[in-house]
């Protein structure tokens, strides 16, 4: 039916495109076409507001100035973003490009424990209105490992080139968000990119090329770790232990090991990096289009990590008659990652574990061997296509009633070609292959209507969205191929043939694949009233439907509504001052369909160390999902409530303006697996009834220190900070407590809340080990009793067990307060930016420590914790911080949920700096070249430096849960030298 | 102008169709296509199969989940000791309750209650399929409930063995509501299990898919390698009845067992190290651990390679190969050459012995003899058989009993009733096959019986989980190992429950020697 409604709909379209000669567009970009009053000679005042969609200009409080960002080798959405605007918070686990990053818009929305939760919480990003769809977390199903998803693991928010935005404004606003509806129920970054422009033909060269430095390390051999792990033997091994003494430590006279450790050599290297983009655009008052190419290369200097995306944007915007007006824009880009070759992330993908006793040796030579391997023989490409684009159209039904209908696309495509060669692996090659896509198509459709009498205003719109998500993915992988020669797999394509669809090469191809759908209906109504010029308001009605919520509650209402009072007409101020207040519900998309789904059978026969296996005996086995949980009926919507309360104020003359908004929002109702009795063989049940609270005040304040003038310093600054604390306000069926991967959640605490052991230090001698005066048994853990050497937590209920009940909540991971403090200078045609980055109150777990001190379980059980990296072969820890505990006892002494290994990752940073001159303010260049409208040459500096008493590399680099595993490549300082020349 | 007033008037009923009619309730309508809701299923033939290789599905994740067959029956107190793994060696030693994750998993009964719920929702739905699938018949389904009722029953004895006193539940609940059960007296467990089961063996075939009639489509040699028959139903009930000391019972569902094993293609293990398919044998590439074994299983659970279904972990392998055979220094677990030399006191045992002539050691258990880590090779199915030991997933069966064992528990029983000739005469067709010499009725006053066929059980038995539950049986019938015995005593032979068990059901309490 509505497939049906696009063809109709692209049928009429067509033939009026063609007729093309202008356009317009009001009513979605309505806060956004505040217009560029700027430099532009008028052409006709109204045509210019029907014509230049893209390339409005935004005033809000919350959109971010583009122009110094764009001085900086940025790579994705939440780069550009990161302390530019107060409220948003960026997670950023490793500097390699093109990894995932996490947007939060005022705090946690619900659990985030998992890399695959962090769909749940990250902000929405619309690029021309466009929502971008986000990869779905499905195929960590298959996955015993979660470090990164399989396939490129591109997130496709560094897929949008920055010489491409021209602007990006943060929403926050709970009716504006309304207005958008669930997909933006976190919040929404709003970009919108370059686009046509009617006037004269302007071009555009842009470029820059820099560099990554090479991070300075410690380095250590095997010499250094024997003496490290001495301090253990001496004290507590047995005989038997230390004739277990790992091979590679024991032999000093192996120089591999025991030799210099210079592995960094060829690990760090200075990386370059580049951009280079041409925009041309122009046109008349009835038609304008642009267009913009970029070449972007991002890499950084560890591991040989780096990206190069291409990136094409084409927009036309037509008004072929007063009444009616029709764009588009289309951007298409691709994306190629050079990945780490760390090993972890490559056993994880491979799910398989070979022996991990000898690491790779930290010398120059026997590394390059290693890295030689990897160059002749392995593939890992990584490439990734996205396709974004939209069709509008709009008509001026009735002067003061206008249409509006919208088609817009977003595909995402991820394929990866992998192959490790048995040299490699030592004894087994390895071959895996994913094809993968995300699918959103939303077809919007908006009537609007206004009238005005007097001094009041009405409008009032209604309109219908319907988006539908398609996620699927196809995943082979082999091992154990015939030679290194056959680096893919190849089947047999010819039906005719012998072994039609057979790989080649008797390879045992196991196959995986998987699809998924949301689809979502929405209809909405807005009312809006406006007084004069005094009093504003607007209330929002919508229904949505999903897919993914059961047959019986599928649809939702939530009403919006807010106010908006300006005072400063009111009572005749001079300075701004104006009062804003909202409130607004919105549901919560839910991206899997299988809550919809009710009672359901699976095929899940797997176990913890192989969760994949769906089959016995090669039949397909069919069971209720145990290890999923029990999905009943009546899981309904979840939803968030938003409240806020703006107040927008200047002072001196506009000289100094602040906006302070107090906000809470409650995501409620949200599912949740909950604990069952365990004896229905169900790991828990969904239920809905989680809900989370976030409170706190976004501030911004924006300083003209000294103001812009001819020869004369000028200083603008602008501060924005956020204090943001979050609460679980709700459990399902009433629960105060519950516990998930490892962390306790409890009703009234922060749900970023570590859940830790209080270390107090070591127990030196027996006399200090507390005995129970009514039982005579010493402490214990679990029932194994202390001694000399493990480690002293508090016994919190005073029982002289140590387990779960003594474990308290400390500690968070997501700050209290976190900004940006933005600057900049200009003086004559030189001008100076800088920016800081500043997140206090979050503290991380050292699981690298951890890790590293806890080296006798790790490699004994020869678990994925004993994987060494050549990077590890550094001293990346503050070893004075840690006691000297019994590695052996059965306590676990270096347990990672202890307040041990609580570190406060807190940090302030100067994230970029840069100084920039116009040439063509130089007479002899501006005579050269007659067309010249600017000539701008700059440099800038990133990741200049950071404070922190973290004792890991980098406070920032940590994973989405808080817990920092070292494995994040490191934020070194890039430099770059660039050139922005209109022409 | 006119135009103008035609086009638009033409695009405000367009707007009006496009605003009004998108609308539809239908396209919300986009069901998971990884699941079967239920609305939809229990409806055919295809079903009910589905659900009943389920059943045995999640019985193998159950068992071999972090290793655990091999764990509570072989590591705990058993002759294997762990290398270098701390967690392996608190199983042993039975520090069950140390921090070690995998103890705590080891600890959790939830996988073998899912097998339970499966079982008992299949006993509860199977029946309507009857009215949606003419092809599905009452007689199919008497044999698949037959069949779920002997994995509830053979699941609850599991359960019993670990955790003693366990919730009995005999139906799925299968509703959203998930009442709180205390833990049953094992007595009555075992009581309803052996009930069900009694039931069951009736029904129970001694092979499915015998020509002319197919078993859902495919005729026995598949079926004999993984489905549970009649031969089966009396081994758990033979099993049953041992762990709660009725000999009695014993003697006479074994009696039957060796009656009739035949009419299942069950044969004796003739040769300690098969060199083909088509002998019966024990260990090697063509022993009853492989899918080539070509004869009837009793209880076995298959991971074939060829299925895709060889893993890492849950094999005995994982534990116990390394080199030559995989690329791995050391095992994780090894049976040292003491043990070993204890264990096999005459040279011309097959299975681990010295060959007279070349005076080499015959390998068909262990590997590398000669090392200070000897490798326990008796079950080492590299992918499905192969030597080359580069990529290291096993496909190897999880044997859980076979004819040998239930021939020596004849023999224990028979002894235990006094009936000692009889079990003689058993013990020797064990050491028959493997080469040694036979036990002298005139040695009953020197080497005594009982002990005799529990050291027959420990050689031949070795990797296949019965170890620790044969030292219970044993010390039980006759206090010979004080540790043991205090163990038993203690409440001790039995596993902590997990935390998170407790966590979620109030009722349950631990058990007194974990607390």
């Amino acid at each position: 039916m509505t497939r049906n409604l696009f063809s109709v709909f692209f049928l009429i379209l067509f033939p009026l495109a063609l007729l093309g000669n202008a356009n317009k567009n009001r009513e979605d970009f309505n806060y956004l076409i505040q217009q560029d009053t700027l430099e532009e000679e008028i052409i006709d005042s109204t045509a210019l507001a029907k014509i230049n969609v893209l390339n409005s200009k935004v005033l809000t409080i919350d959109s971010i100035d583009v122009v110094p960002l764009k001085k900086n080798p940025f790579l994705t959405i939440g780069d550009m973003i990161k302390g530019q605007a107060s409220g948003v918070y960026v997670q950023q686990p490793s500097a390699e490009p093109g990894t995932f990053q996490n947007i939060l818009v005022r705090g946690l929305s619900g659990i985030q424990l998992t890399n695959r939760d962090i769909n749940n919480n990250r902000a929405a990003v619309y690029v021309n209105g466009i929502p971008m769809s986000l990869e779905n977390s499905f195929s960590y199903d298959i996955q015993l490992y979660d470090y990164n998803r399989i396939g490129p693991a591109t997130d496709y928010a560094s897929s949008i080139d920055m010489s491409s935005i021209e602007s990006i404004e943060v929403i926050k606003d709970p009716i504006r968000l309304a207005e958008l509806g669930p997909l933006a129920s976190n919040g929404a970054i709003w970009i919108t990119t370059f686009g046509g422009k009617s006037g004269d033909r302007e071009i555009s060269v842009n470029g820059y090329y820099g560099f990554n430095t090479k991070p300075s390390v410690s380095p250590y051999n095997a010499e250094y770790e024997d003496m490290f792990r001495q301090n253990f033997y001496s004290r507590y091994a047995s005989d038997d232990n230390k004739l277990k003494y790992p091979g590679y430590l024991s032999d000093s006279t192996n120089v591999n090991y025991y030799g210099s450790s210079d592995w960094q050599d060829l690990y760090y290297s200075t990386a370059s990096l580049y951009t280079v983009d041409l925009s041309l655009r122009g046109g008349s008052d009835r038609a304008n289009f642009g267009f913009l190419g970029s070449h972007t290369k991002n890499a950084i200097s560890a591991d040989d990590t780096n990206l190069k995306r291409y990136n094409a944007l084409f927009n036309v915007n037509m008004l072929p008659f007063e009444w009616m007006s029709v764009s588009s824009y289309i951007n298409a880009r691709r994306i190629e990652r050079n990945r780490n070759r760390n090993l972890r992330d490559r056993y994880a993908e491979m799910a398989y574990l070979p022996d991990l006793s000898t690491p790779l040796a930290p010398n120059k030579n026997a590394y390059a061997n290693y890295l030689g391997l990897y160059e002749m023989d392995a593939v890992d490409d990584n490439v990734t296509n996205h396709l974004q684009g939209n069709i509008r159209l709009s008509l001026d039904l009735l002067p003061n009633l206008n249409f509006s209908t919208s088609f817009a696309l977003d595909y995402n495509e991820g394929i990866r070609d992998l192959f490790y060669p048995s040299k490699l692996m030592e004894t087994i090659n390895y071959m895996s292959t994913y094809y993968g896509y995300t699918q959103r198509f939303v077809f919007s459709n908006k009537l609007s209507y206004w009238k005005e009498f007097n001094d009041n205003r009405f409008t009032l719109s209604v309109g219908s969205d319907y988006s539908e998500d398609l996620y699927r993915y196809n995943f082979a992988r082999a091992y154990d191929g015939p030679n290194d020669y056959i680096k893919l797999n190849v089947v047999e394509g010819n039906p005719n043939e012998e072994g039609y669809l057979e790989p080649k090469g008797g390879l045992r191809v196991l196959r995986y694949n998987n699809k998924e759908q949301f689809n979502l209906h929405s209809i909405f109504g807005k009312i809006g009233y406006s007084y004069k010029e005094l009093f504003e308001f607007a209330a929002v009605l919508r229904w949505d439907g999903s897919s993914t919520v059961q047959r019986d509650s599928r649809w939702l209402f939530t009403p919006s509504a807010g106010a908006k009072w300006n005072l400063d007409k009111q009572l005749d101020l001079e300075n701004l001052f104006n009062i804003q207040a909202g409130f607004s519900r919105l549901g919560k998309p839910v991206y899997s369909s299988r809550y919809a789904s009710g009672p359901q059978y699976a095929s899940s026969l797997g176990w913890s160390q192989d969760p994949t296996v769906s089959s016995y005996y090669g039949y397909a086995g069919i069971s209720r999902d145990y290890t999923y949980g029990w999905t009943g009926y009546n899981l309904k919507w979840a939803y968030s409530d938003k409240y806020e309360v703006t107040f927008n104020n200047s002072f001196f003359n506009e000289r100094l303006s602040t906006a302070l908004s107090f906000y809470q929002r409650d995501d409620q109702d949200q599912i949740v697996l909950i604990p069952i009795p365990l004896e229905y063989g169900y790991t828990g049940q969904h239920k809905n009834g989680l809900a989370v609270r976030n409170q706190g005040v976004d501030a911004t304040i924006n300083g003209v220190i000294l103001p812009a003038g001819e020869n004369k310093l000028s200083w603008t600054s602008s501060l924005n900070i956020n204090l943001n604390r979050n609460e679980l306000t709700a459990l399902p069926n009433g629960l105060t407590e519950l516990q998930m991967d490892g962390r306790l959640l409890r009703v009234g605490e922060s749900i970023d809340q570590f859940w830790l052991y209080q270390n107090k230090g070591i127990y030196n001698s027996s006399s200090d080990i507390p005995v129970n005066p009514s039982t005579g048994l010493a402490l214990s853990n679990n029932g194994v009793p202390f001694e000399v050497g493990d480690a002293k937590w508090v016994d919190q209920n005073g029982d002289f067990v140590i387990n779960e009940e003594d474990k308290v909540l400390k500690g968070r991971f997501t700050p209290k307060y976190y900004g940006g403090f933005n600057n900049s200078l200009t003086y004559k045609g030189f001008d100076l930016s800088f920016s800081f980055t500043y997140a206090l109150g979050l503290d991380a777990i050292n699981q690298r420590a951890s890790n590293r001190y806890d080296f006798v379980n790790n490699e004994d059980n020869n678990t994925i914790g004993a994987v060494r990296e050549i990077f590890q072969w550094q001293q990346d820890l503050d070893i004075s911080k840690y006691p000297i505990y019994n590695v052996w006892s059965g306590t676990n002494p270096y347990r990672e949920d202890q307040d041990l290994f609580l570190e406060d990752a807190s940090y302030l940073k100067l994230r970029s700096v840069s100084f920039g001159y116009d040439l063509s303010r130089l007479n002899y260049i501006k005579s050269s070249i007659k067309t010249l409208r600017r000539a701008y040459v700059y440099v800038t500096a990133n990741n200049v430096f950071t404070v922190t008493k973290f004792s890991g590399n980098d406070p920032e680099l940590v994973n989405f849960n808080g817990i920092y595993d070292g494995y994040g490549l490191p934020l070194t300082q890039t430099y770059t030298l660039g050139i922005k020349l209109d022409l | 102008m006119l135009k103008e007033i035609y086009i638009k008037s033409c695009l405000l009923v367009l707007c009006a169709i496009v605003l009004f009619t998108s609308s539809c309730n239908k396209s919300l309508d986009a069901p998971s296509v990884e699941v079967s809701p239920e609305q939809t299923h229990w409806r055919s033939i295809s079903d009910t199969k589905a659900a009943l290789i389920g059943m045995y599905g999640l019985l193998r994740a159950a068992m071999v989940d972090n290793n655990a067959h091999w764990m509570y029956g072989e590591l705990r107190s058993g002759d294997f000791n762990s290398y270098r793994r701390q967690d392996l060696s608190a199983v042993k030693e039975s520090e069950l309750n140390k921090s070690y994750p995998v103890l705590e998993n080891l600890s959790n009964w939830r996988r073998f209650y899912a097998v339970i719920n499966a079982t008992s929702l299949f006993i509860e739905k199977a029946p309507q399929v009857l009215e949606y699938d003419t092809r599905y018949t009452k007689y199919n389904l008497e044999l698949d409930v037959a069949q779920a009722k002997a994995i509830r029953a053979f699941t609850y004895f599991y359960l019993v063995r670990i955790w003693g006193d366990v919730p009995l539940i005999t139906s799925s609940f299968d509703n959203g509501s998930f009442p709180e059960f205390e833990r049953t007296d094992y007595r009555n467990v075992l009581a309803f299990a052996e009930r069900d089961l009694i039931d069951a063996v009736e029904l129970l075939p001694f092979r499915y898919g015998v020509a002319p009639q197919e078993y859902y489509g495919e005729f026995s040699s598949n079926w004999q390698k993984i489905l549970f028959n009649k031969i089966s139903g009396y081994a758990i009930l033979s099993h049953m009845a041992a762990w709660q000391g009725k000999y009695l019972d014993v003697a006479s569902y074994t009696q039957f067992i060796l009656d009739n094993y035949t009419q299942s293609n069950i044969a004796y293990l003739q040769n300690a190290s098969p060199s083909g398919t088509g002998e019966a044998g024990l260990a090697g590439y063509y022993g009853i651990f492989t899918n080539n074994f070509n004869f009837g299983q009793i209880i076995n659970f298959s991971s074939a390679y060829e299925f895709g279904e060889a893993s890492t972990s849950g094999h005995i392998e994982e534990l116990t190969l390394a080199a030559p055979f995989i690329n791995k220094a050391y095992p994780d677990i090894y049976v040292s050459k003491d043990s070993i030399n204890s264990m096999f006191s005459e040279r011309n045992d097959r299975r681990f012995g010295v060959d007279t002539l070349s005076g080499l050691y015959r390998e068909s258990y262990f590997k590398n003899y000669n090392n200070e880590i000897p490798v326990f090779s008796k079950i080492n199915i590299i992918r499905d058989g192969v030597s080359d030991g580069d990529y290291a997933v096993f496909g190897s069966n999880l044997v859980f009993t076979r004819l040998e064992e239930l021939t020596l528990l004849r023999a224990e029983a028979l002894t235990v009733l006094g009936q000692d000739l009889r079990a003689i005469e058993l013990l020797n067709v064990i050491k028959a096959m493997r080469g040694t010499a036979s036990y002298q009725v005139s040695q009953l006053t020197t080497k005594p019986l009982l002990e005799e066929i529990f050291a027959e059980r420990r050689r031949e038995l070795i990797g296949e989980g019965w170890r620790f539950y044969d030292l219970i049986r044993l010390n039980r019938i006759k206090a010979i190992d004080p540790k043991v015995t205090q163990l038993i005593n203690q409440g001790g032979i039995h596993w902590p429950i997990s935390r998170e068990v407790l966590r979620n059901n109030k009722k349950i309490v631990q058990n007194s020697y974990w607390n």
